[in-house]
């Protein structure tokens, strides 16, 4: 079954009186458990594919269907609810909440679930349980400014688990890290990947990266090449 | 509690931003504080000296009276005569909510004789000892004496002595005084030290009135006053005896009235002495002017006479000043006169002392409103600090807030409510200290006991001599209500940029 579904999406960014074509009639779908890479030059519109994937962006024309469902017409409030739900973020920059520790950044998107009613208790060893799986448990209480690199990616990798979403994306998650603490990265995910059944779609340019990968995408100029 | 938790935090995190607003919000709340104290007391000081000592809860006039500010008028114009004051004081002292009250003549008196300048003073004619009982001793010698009951003359108040001066170049003094050199202004001063300061012990006046055929009379000069309260807005206002006063402006006297009376009339006066009526005079009983002038050995004879020896009650007067008993509000007494007023057809027409003192109690008022416009425009003026401020820390957060919406925090509900919260904790923080520390500068202010000293705009301003700013419950809440508007105006915009950051913005700064 199809988790993702893009039929002829196209984006276009205004630029002044033109506009910049991101994507040129993309079409993919991605299956449930996957494990996809895509990958493509400087400025080909893979950002812009897994915006528009995450349900941040809008494409400009096309269907997008997460879990079957077009997301094209939904309302602010139902997208969020959706992200909320069934799709997690690992941003290429971290992005951390500076003012909460690693336990309480890990709680934070169940503490937004109202309508699933989690006690205390239940978020605390589910936030547990996955910082122990990225392998944080020692730096449980610590802020983000009290991490390196690395450990504030496990943290967001933490963060988009735990609500146990259905994809998880990813964009240039190790860009910011040197290339062996990027490999940890991976076969973490890998490992969550295989343990949790998740979806993951992230994006590289690093050939480095792609021996991960149950599948390859690959993005030119817009446009879906093979 | 979550975004309690993230919101308390971040003001901690942006520890110096948090303190800017802080320090607005506290000034704000101490400025409120103080700035609601000072107008609350300076209203209350100012009601209750004008009340007190000046013109009663109401006033009193003929019911053929069109003017509403009866105190002072434009260019001095007379009051209507109260017809049968006898009758009207039996009703009044019937009436058991009333606690005093006291009849007066009004009116600007032109001086003559002094110069060849025509300068009019504001005079009050009134039985003075009465005067000080009821208005609290409000009067306060300078220099000579006060009057006796019964006896003619002047008090020259200080702010009509500097004027006489300025006009004429003549310093008033009581008769059988030396020049009290503090006393003189500077420019007196000089004079008197070059040896050029003409004194003056009398004073020849004439009544200035629409109608009336008035007479010039020279008085005595018996005293020098000032207020205890208010100076600086009575300081104008002199006082003459009521049978002085009523001669001069034409009025009858009542002296005269007594030659009208049928005998049994004239038995029920208190006191008669046939020897000090005034013979020959053509009486006019129910006009109010009598067409004689008098040449100065007839007022001088008068001046001498006994004293007590007329009923003052049966001649003219303008006004009534009505003090009521306490509890009761100047809604309710004015009710109850009005009803016993129709009862009793006496002429009275009831005039509350706010309207009665017209420009002057609208002055102070206006000058306290004044005050209120500052205080709101500094409020404004924080306003957009804070909220200037506001917009840019939540801009310098649109990355994180981004990310919280890309991660599923809902705009209306979490990122508002998070900006809310952390404006709330601050301003309710920091309002709590400013509004205590703005009581203890008002108590220490009450300590301080500052004085108006010569300035008139401090004397209307303070509600009175000295600076009493008070705190009362009402104030406080009004204040509270200031604060919490003031906040949620300053809420307004940072909300709304906040509101406006997108999931994207999350990754669009990377
Ligand atoms: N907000 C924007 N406004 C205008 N043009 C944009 C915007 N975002 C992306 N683009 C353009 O769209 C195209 C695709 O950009 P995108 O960021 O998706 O590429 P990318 O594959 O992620 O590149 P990189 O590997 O450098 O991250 C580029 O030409 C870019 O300049
Ligand atoms: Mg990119």
């Amino acid at each position: 079954m199809n988790v993702i579904e893009l039929k002829d999406v196209i984006k276009e960014y205004p630029l002044g009186k033109t506009s910049v074509h991101a994507l040129r009639g993309v079409n993919l779908s991605v299956k449930e458990g996957d494990f996809t890479s895509i990958v493509g030059p400087s400025g080909s519109g893979k950002t812009t594919l897994l915006n528009i994937i995450g349900c941040i962006d809008h494409a400009t024309t096309g269907v997008v269907k997460v879990h079957g469902k077009d997301v094209t017409t939904m309302s602010d409030y139902s997208l969020t609810l959706l992200r909320l739900h069934s799709i997690g973020f690992i941003f290429q920059t971290f992005n951390l909440i500076p003012v909460l520790n690693v336990r309480e950044n890990v709680e934070f998107p169940l503490l937004l679930m109202k309508s699933k009613n989690y006690t205390k208790k239940q978020i605390k060893e589910r936030a547990e349980k996955l910082i122990e799986e990225v392998g944080l448990s020692e730096h449980i209480n610590h802020r983000p400014y009290e991490l390196s690199g690395g450990q504030r990616q496990r943290v967001a990798i933490a963060r988009a688990l735990v609500t146990n979403p259905d994809i998880v994306l990813a964009d240039e998650p190790t860009a910011n890290l040197d290339s062996e603490t990027g490999e940890r990265i991976l076969s973490l995910m890998q490992e969550l990947n295989k343990i949790e059944k998740t979806t993951f779609i992230f994006s590289t340019h690093d050939p480095e990266i792609l021996k991960y990968a149950k599948s390859i995408t690959k993005i030119r100029d817009g446009k879906i090449v093979a | 509690m979550l975004i309690l938790k993230i919101a308390w935090r971040n003001l901690l995190r942006h520890k110096v931003k948090s303190l800017i607003i802080g320090i607005i919000i506290f000034l704000g709340a101490l400025i409120m504080t103080v700035g609601n104290a000072s107008v609350i007391g300076a209203q209350k000081g100012f009601d209750e000296n004008f009340v007190n000592r000046y013109t009663g809860h109401v006033l009193l006039v003929s019911k053929e009276e069109e003017k509403d500010s009866v105190l002072y008028s434009f260019m001095g114009e007379s009051l209507k005569v109260i017809q049968d004051y006898p009758a009207l004081k039996s009703m009044l002292e019937e009436q058991d909510y009333i606690k005093d009250f006291i009849p007066l003549t009004r009116g600007v008196a032109v001086l003559l004789g002094l110069e060849d300048t025509m300068w009019g003073i504001y005079a009050v004619g009134v039985n003075f000892e009465d005067y000080q009982r009821i208005f609290q001793n409000n009067v306060k010698l300078v220099e000579g004496r006060f009057l006796k009951n019964g006896e003619h003359g002047i008090l020259v108040s200080t702010g009509t002595r500097e004027d006489i001066y300025k006009f004429t170049g003549h310093w008033v003094l009581p008769e059988d005084e030396e020049i009290t050199v503090d006393n003189l202004t500077d420019e007196a001063l000089e004079d008197y030290r070059a040896g050029e300061l003409p004194v003056q012990n009398d004073l020849v006046f004439m009544g200035w009135g629409g109608d009336t055929l008035n007479t010039d009379i020279r008085l005595p000069i018996i005293g020098v006053v000032r207020y205890e309260a208010l100076n600086q807005v009575m300081k104008e206002m002199s006082f003459l005896d009521l049978e002085s006063f009523r001669e001069c402006f034409g009025y009858f006297t009542a002296e005269s009235t007594i030659e009208d009376l049928s005998e049994e009339e004239q038995t029920s006066l208190e006191v008669v002495n046939d020897d000090d009526i005034f013979s020959g005079d053509d009486i006019f009983a129910d006009a109010v002017l009598t067409e004689e002038s008098y040449d100065i050995e007839t007022i001088q004879e008068q001046t001498q006479r006994d004293e007590g020896a007329v009923n003052l009650d049966s001649g003219a007067f303008n006004y009534v000043s009505v003090k009521f008993k306490p509890g009761v509000s100047i809604r309710e007494g004015t009710e109850l006169l009005n009803q016993a007023i129709e009862q009793s057809g006496t002429d009275a027409r009831v005039i509350d002392w706010k309207t009665a003192s017209g420009q002057v109690a609208q002055m102070a008022g206006m000058m306290q409103g004044a005050v209120s416009i500052f205080v709101l425009i500094l409020f404004f003026v924080a306003v957009i600090i804070i909220a200037n401020t506001l917009s840019l820390a939540a801009m310098e957060r649109v990355e994180e807030l981004g990310m919280m919406r890309a991660i599923g925090a809902l705009r209306g509900y979490f990122i508002s409510h998070m900006f809310i919260l952390e404006i709330f904790i601050l301003s309710f923080v920091f309002s709590t200290i400013g509004i205590f520390v703005g009581m203890g500068c008002v108590g220490l202010l009450q300590l301080s006991n500052i004085q108006a000293g010569n300035q008139e705009m401090l004397h209307i301003l303070f509600g009175g001599d000295t600076f009493k700013p008070v705190i009362d419950v009402f104030g406080l809440i009004e204040g509270i209500l200031q604060l919490a508007f003031l906040t949620s105006l300053a809420m307004i915009y940072p909300v709304y940029v906040a509101g406006k950051i997108k999931p994207l913005d999350a990754v669009n700064r990377s």
